[in-house]
């Protein structure tokens, strides 16, 4: 009788484990090409922008939307590692695609906004009625002062903020400057992610948080503009950059990638295995409309007049112009 | 000693209500009465486990207000033993031991020695009692406090186990507050019987008084008087019937001769007694039954036929149907079969009028 | 006591049959061995995996990754230092709990449970605003020298708020199976309150104090969200896996995740075992 208990408690577990593989193989069928709903991964910082852009894209074209927001660098392994593809991914970085994304999961980009390192703080700052873009560094290296950055391995917000450094230091004159402001901001200031930053800032855990200009609007905090030389704003500088570089972990352990210093351009792409592609499509060409652009400049974020593609974005860019026609492409 | 003074208290749905009672230095107290009286509770005061809400308490003179349990020498027998699980015997009783000697004697005399090396869990009900028993004893309480000890005990064990208490009473001097729902056990064992019902005391006093004058028939019934019966009694004064000599007055202390009328039968009694309407009460012990009439002092005499024997052991029941009222005798068992008490024999029942207490 | 039951000729009652119920008794002990099986089969299965997928690499890195290791060694302290404050403070809060009655008890309860209900960042603010560098206790603990967000004292705090009303709730539960009427004879035997405490109800109630602290403790480990938005660095188990996730990919992830739970099974199995060494008590 013992036994038998068993052995029908046996084969009952037996056939459970068959019944869930069983499942999980069919599991995760393809839904449907068109009807949605619209799943769009994006960098941290690009998270208020592009909301307020889906709002009214949902609203317009009758759809459901899902937005996830994470690091650049994460946002991207979500296509390689784990197989989860969006409808339209949008990066802080557009290095990334070429580095990550290109050629096994996207054909080509399209650079649609830019962006600006600034020093963001509040009222509540120490030194903030003192500080300027002639002085900050000077103030950062004052003892008290706590300087939050995001992690450099993680976030292009990191490795940005190290440039940043690098080209005041040049700019400036003060040889080790870069490397004083890097002992200054020790690893228990870094986070994540910038977004991380934010609300350490604004609980006064740190004076002062490298950002960028389109999160420190977003959030309606206060904000030092640095000069062109440094803040990896403009594509006129392109060259005086190039000459600040970090050293970043690679795709595996005990590379390491070398990301020289860039104006900052925001780019996004439609994955080829997108599953709804054309509903994509459809999302990329209104946040390059005049109205899309509107939304995003109201958002803090500096929309380019004249988006730029790269690679093989495909046929539906080359055949969209925009109402103004002042797209410019190779 | 203790003594009580108005005490009232309350655990979850138990209370005490206005209790109040003595039990002087070395007596044996007793508390008798039913399930969910209060017993427990009361015994749980005296330990100072349970803070009462009015009255006081005072044990050995000294008035306890909040004193604190560790500090009022007294010992606490649960009827459930409580043996700490997670010790041995031997750590068990040896827990608030006084010394080795007390330890040692407290033990051989509850003959639980040889369970020392024992784990608790493996005792039976009656074992884990004696434990109890002897770890209260170990530390020579000045006052001890037993919760139905001996219910879990086989008769046998039991009269051996009180014997020993009893002993051990006398010899350390103890004070004990002993309670049970086994009148006979009271009768036995105490020099104080308190009857408890309903979180109140019903009354208190020597075990004799209270079963030979229970204060109401309820009390009386309560502890097992099998004759109860409700009518008037009338002061006999100055008509006394002739077994009366002398004048009313001159009777013995406040003892008057009363004519108990109750349905069918008129029981005369004597004692220190009101008239009016009340209850008869007459033990079945105190009953002789005889197969014709007898010449005997009894008042009370009565014919009547036997509609009921019943025989426990050495002790026979027997149910006699007089003019109507049932009067229950007890017999030894070995008189009933002389007598050849059978249902539907005639005979006499007899009890003198001093047996006969109303209330 | 009473008279021996006659046996004369009396009706010996309907003969014996099968047991009506039985089908359904049956039935329902299938239906309670599947659902069994299928939880723990869910719970198990994900873990197997990966340790199958990582687990050997895992230990392998141990001998060559000394992020890994400290790492490792961080969490153990971070988790296991949690897990003694929370036992040392909780334990007589738990007591009172159990065994006194007083108004506002059951909020009181509600309120300690609150924690396991916060999100985890939200946690983390909320841990912030108490001891971040502007607000009074962490001000002070700043002018006495005790930095506490982004140091291991972070750690131990983020791990201390979210598991804390785990072994609470646990060890309460443990004090109220043990009967108050065991100290009123340890009381009556000459133990102050303190004394019948550390003999009897502490040894009584032990298992489920135990239990309750292993739960404390796992939960610490496995803390993420609020540990994040104290201390990022220096990293622990969790944040480690994250990072290499978001930096390298799955490939880099599992085995530190492996190496977790290989770990942590060392600890786990042992104070589950020492749980049931000891015969049951009534």
């Amino acid at each position: 009788m013992r036994s038998r208990g068993f052995v029908v408690r046996g084969a009952l577990a037996l056939a459970a484990s068959v019944a869930c593989s069983a499942g999980l193989a069919c599991g995760g069928a393809a839904t449907s090409a068109t009807d949605g709903p619209l799943v769009v991964f994006n960098a941290g910082s690009l998270a208020r922008p592009l909301r307020a852009a889906l709002d009214t894209f949902a609203r317009r074209e009758g759809v459901a939307v899902a937005q996830e927001s994470a690091g650049s660098l994460e946002t991207a392994r979500k296509l390689t590692e784990l197989g989860n593809v969006p409808d339209l991914i949008a990066l802080a970085d557009a290095d990334v695609f070429p580095r990550y994304l290109m050629p096994a999961h996207v054909d080509g980009y399209v650079e649609f906004a830019r962006n600006r390192m600034v020093l963001a703080f509040t009222d509540r700052s120490r030194f903030a009625n003192e500080i300027s873009a002639a002085n900050w560094w000077r103030v950062m290296l004052r003892p008290g002062v706590e300087v939050g950055r995001s992690d450099p391995e993680l976030d292009p917000n990191g490795y940005r903020t190290l440039l940043v450094w690098q080209l005041t230091e040049r700019l400036v004159g003060d040889r080790g400057l870069a490397a004083r402001l890097e002992r200054a901001s020790p690893p228990r200031n870094v986070r994540p992610k910038e977004a991380d930053l934010v609300g350490l800032l604004q609980a006064g855990e740190f004076d002062y948080i490298w950002s960028y200009e389109s999160m420190a609007k977003g959030t309606g905090l206060r904000y030092l503009t640095l000069p062109d030389e440094v803040d990896l704003s403009s594509v006129d500088r392109a060259a005086v950059y190039a000459n600040a570089s970090v050293a970043v972990r690679g795709a595996t352990n005990g590379a390491h990638v070398t990301f020289t210093g860039a104006p900052i351009v925001y780019a996004f792409a439609v994955p080829r295995a997108a599953p709804h592609r054309a509903l994509g499509i459809r999302f990329a060409s209104f946040l390059l409309s005049t109205e899309g652009r509107e939304i995003l400049r109201r958002e803090g974020l500096d929309a380019l007049e004249h988006p730029r593609a790269d690679g093989d974005p495909g046929d539906w860019l080359a055949a969209l112009l925009p109402p103004d026609g002042a797209a410019r492409f190779p | 000693m203790i003594r009580l003074e108005g005490v009232t208290a309350r655990k979850g749905r138990f209370r005490l209500d206005g209790v109040s009672f003595e039990v002087r230095r070395g007596e044996y107290g007793v508390v008798i009465g039913p399930a969910g009286s209060g017993k427990t509770t009361l015994l749980e005061v005296v330990a100072g486990l349970l803070a009462p809400i009015g009255g006081r308490v005072t044990l050995s003179g000294v008035e306890m207000g909040s004193a604190p349990p560790e500090s009022r020498g007294v010992g606490l027998v649960y009827q459930h033993a409580f043996l700490f699980p997670h010790l041995t015997v031997r750590a068990n009783v040896a827990y608030g031991a006084a010394d080795d000697g007390t330890l040692r004697e407290a033990a051989d005399r509850m003959g639980v020695t040889a369970l020392f090396g024992r784990e608790v869990r493996g005792l039976s009900g009656g074992e884990r009692q004696l434990v109890a028993l002897a770890r209260a004893l170990a530390r020579r309480p000045r006052l001890l406090l037993l919760d139905e000890p001996f219910s879990a005990l086989d008769p046998r064990r039991r009269t051996l186990i009180r014997r020993e208490v009893r002993a051990l009473h006398r010899e350390w001097g103890l004070t004990t507050l002993q309670v049970t729902h086994d009148f006979a056990e009271a009768g036995m064992l105490g020099d104080q019987a308190i009857l408890l019902d309903g979180g109140r005391v019903l009354q208190a006093g020597t075990p004799a008084e209270v079963f030979r004058r229970p204060a109401s028939p309820y009390v009386a019934e309560f502890l097992g008087a099998e004759n109860i019966f409700s009518g008037t009694a009338r002061d006999l004064g100055e008509a006394a019937p002739d077994w009366v000599d002398g004048r009313p007055a001159d009777l013995a202390h406040g003892h008057r001769a009363f004519a108990f009328q109750t349905e069918g039968l008129t029981l005369y009694a004597v004692g220190d007694f009101a008239a009016g309407a009340g209850h008869a009460v007459i033990r079945a012990e105190e009953i002789t039954i005889a197969r014709d009439h007898a010449h005997d002092s009894a008042r009370n005499r009565f014919a009547g036929r036997v509609t009921e024997v019943a025989s426990l052991g050495a002790l026979t029941r027997v149910t006699v149907d007089v003019r109507g009222t049932p009067l229950i005798a007890a017999l030894t068992t070995r008189s009933a079969h002389e007598l050849a008490i059978e249902p539907g024999l005639a005979v006499v029942a007899t009890f003198k009028a001093m047996a006969v207490h109303l209330c | 006591m009473n008279d021996a039951p006659r046996h004369a000729a009396k009706d010996p009652g309907p003969p014996l049959r099968a047991d009506p119920h039985r089908g359904a008794q049956r039935l329902a002990s299938v239906v309670a061995a599947l659902a069994g099986s299928l939880l723990l089969l869910f719970l198990a299965a994900p873990i197997a995996e990966l340790v199958s997928a990582g687990g050997a690499e895992g230990l392998r890195r141990l001998g060559s990754d000394a992020e890994l290791r400290s790492s490792l060694l961080l969490t153990a302290f971070t988790a296991t230092a949690a897990t003694l404050v929370g036992v040392v403070c909780g334990t007589p809060l738990a007591f009172v709990l159990a065994r006194r009655e007083f108004p506002g008890r059951a909020v009181l309860s509600a309120v300690l449970d609150l924690p396991l209900l916060v999100p985890h960042p939200v946690a983390g603010i909320a841990l912030l605003l108490l001891l971040g560098r502007e607000s009074a206790v962490g001000g002070a603990a700043l002018d006495l020298g005790l930095r506490i967000v982004g140091t291991p004292l972070g750690i131990i705090a983020a791990m201390l708020f979210v598991s804390a009303p785990l072994f609470v709730s646990g060890a309460r539960e443990a004090f109220a199976k043990v009967d108050p009427r065991y100290e009123g004879v340890a009381r009556t035997l000459g133990d102050p309150p303190w004394r019948a405490f550390r003999r009897v109800t502490l040894p009584l109630a032990g298992r489920g104090l135990l239990a309750s602290a292993v739960v404390m403790w796992a939960r610490a480990v496995s803390e993420f969200g609020a540990i994040v938005i104290l201390t990022y660095n220096p990293k622990v188990a969790s944040v480690l896996s994250y990072d290499r996730f978001t930096s390298f990919g799955l490939s880099e992830a599992l085995p530190v995740a492996a190496v977790l739970a290989l770990l942590a099974l060392v600890p786990l199995t042992l104070l589950r075992a020492l749980r049931t060494s000891r015969p049951d008590e009534r």
